[in-house]
């Protein structure tokens, strides 16, 4: 079943995929002496879906770094990093959000790998932390009659000196396409914990976070990251 | 393995549950709000008095028609969220012999309120002060305007009586 979950799961992330397993199956059918001797380093990886994001959104730039150490067979302490701007571009409301997020927390695999493969299917909780600032750029006011139109008001306010912590979960799944170098994708689910709202709006955006909800703490938002393992030692 | 089979599947269902109610603004949602006007006596100024054959006609290019011929004792009229003051011809007895139409002119200071993401926002008035234009019109079928709420945000009461 595990092993039907991640063939699929290969099979979307890179066809690379299956190449890097069946050069590690037949690695360890060579060296079938080893016994245990999984690697222990520190990950460092990029996210390609904020590049892409970047590149191909006109509303979004940014970028994040993602870093993790495993500090046991089955824990990882994990951080990521990014720098955001996005902007909240619909016709009656207008704004960008733009600042920086660090989430910090730890990963736990849940998937038992066969000798010699190094995937993982990981659920971790962060806890996130972002400054931003925002810029109300334009908007409409509602009304419930059109009988006397209004119009957009264009006068750019600056919210400065914003903040927002959050506690997140993360599910992963990561595969090792080549010696050392893992795709992985992600899905998280989040939930505001408190936030500093500016004076007669609301914090659309928060970095980190992505989009908020009118009506409930909660957030989502995925990830899909190429990272490169630094051995340090065996165990 | 069935735990991250589940936990997927709740992180997947809210994500697609949890963006629904935000993108369009409710009807329910109180937004900029309308001046209600309150047509009383002028002799027992207590007393609802209903204006026979009411209109109400904004003073602008088109002469909007805010509110059509009816006779009403309460109207509800929007106001411009351009411009601190709006002028409006209130006609009673629109298009009967005896019609009279008289000239009046609200002013009022607008502040913008967030309301919410699918709202954005809604346009609320203070100071509102309203005068009826005697100097053109010797024969005015309105006596007098009282102010009862200077600030509008919102449509429970009347903010205005017009004794006539």
């Amino acid at each position: 079943m595990k092993r039907i979950l991640l063939f699929y799961i290969s099979l979307l992330l890179f066809p690379m995929t299956l190449m890097g397993q069946n050069e590690a199956n037949e690695a360890t059918a060579v060296a079938d002496t080893v016994t245990s001797n999984e690697k222990y380093g520190l990950r460092l990886g990029v996210d390609l879906s904020k590049l892409l994001r970047t590149a191909f959104d006109d509303n979004f730039s940014g970028f994040e770094i993602q870093g993790d150490f495993r500090v046991s067979k089955k824990f990882f302490a994990a951080v990521e990093l990014g720098n955001e701007e996005r902007e909240w571009d619909e016709e009656n409301l207008n704004a960008i959000a733009k600042g920086s997020f660090a989430k910090v927390g730890f990963d736990y695999n849940a998937y038992n790998n066969w000798l010699g493969m190094n995937n993982a299917i990981t659920v971790g909780l962060r806890y996130g932390f972002s400054t931003f600032s925002q810029e109300l750029l334009s908007y409409e006011v509602t009304q419930t009659t059109q009988t006397i139109p209004t119009e957009i008001r264009i006068d750019p306010q600056e919210f400065n000196d914003l903040n927002a912590h959050w506690a997140e979960l993360i599910v992963a799944v990561k595969a090792e396409l080549i010696n050392n170098l893992y795709l992985s994708l992600n899905v998280q689910l989040k939930r505001l914990v408190s936030e500093k709202r500016p004076d007669n709006f609301d914090n659309l955006i928060i970095p980190g976070f992505n989009r908020t909800n009118d009506f409930s703490e909660f957030g989502v938002g995925y990830g899909y990251t190429l990272s490169y393992l630094i051995p340090i030692f065996k165990k | 393995m069935k735990r991250v089979y589940s936990t997927f599947l709740i992180i997947m269902i809210l994500a697609l549950g949890g963006c629904t109610r935000d993108d369009v603004c409710s009807e329910n949602t109180p937004t900029t709000p309308l001046l209600v006007i309150d047509f009383k006596d002028f002799s027992n100024p207590e007393v609802e008095k209903s204006v026979s054959g009411l209109s109400i006609v904004l003073l602008d290019a088109n002469n909007t028609v805010v509110i059509p011929t009816a006779s009403t004792a309460q109207v509800s009229i929007p106001l411009d969220t351009r411009t601190d003051a709006i002028r409006l011809f209130f006609t009673m007895d629109t298009g009967v012999d005896n019609e009279n139409i008289d000239l009046v002119t609200l002013t009022y200071q607008r502040e913008d309120i967030y309301v919410n993401r699918a709202c954005s926002f809604k346009t609320i008035y203070n100071d509102l002060s309203g005068s009826l234009d005697t100097t053109t019109d010797d024969d005015t079928w309105i006596r007098r305007i009282n102010i009862l709420n200077s600030t509008i945000e919102n449509e429970d009461e009347a903010h205005i009586t017009i004794l006539h």
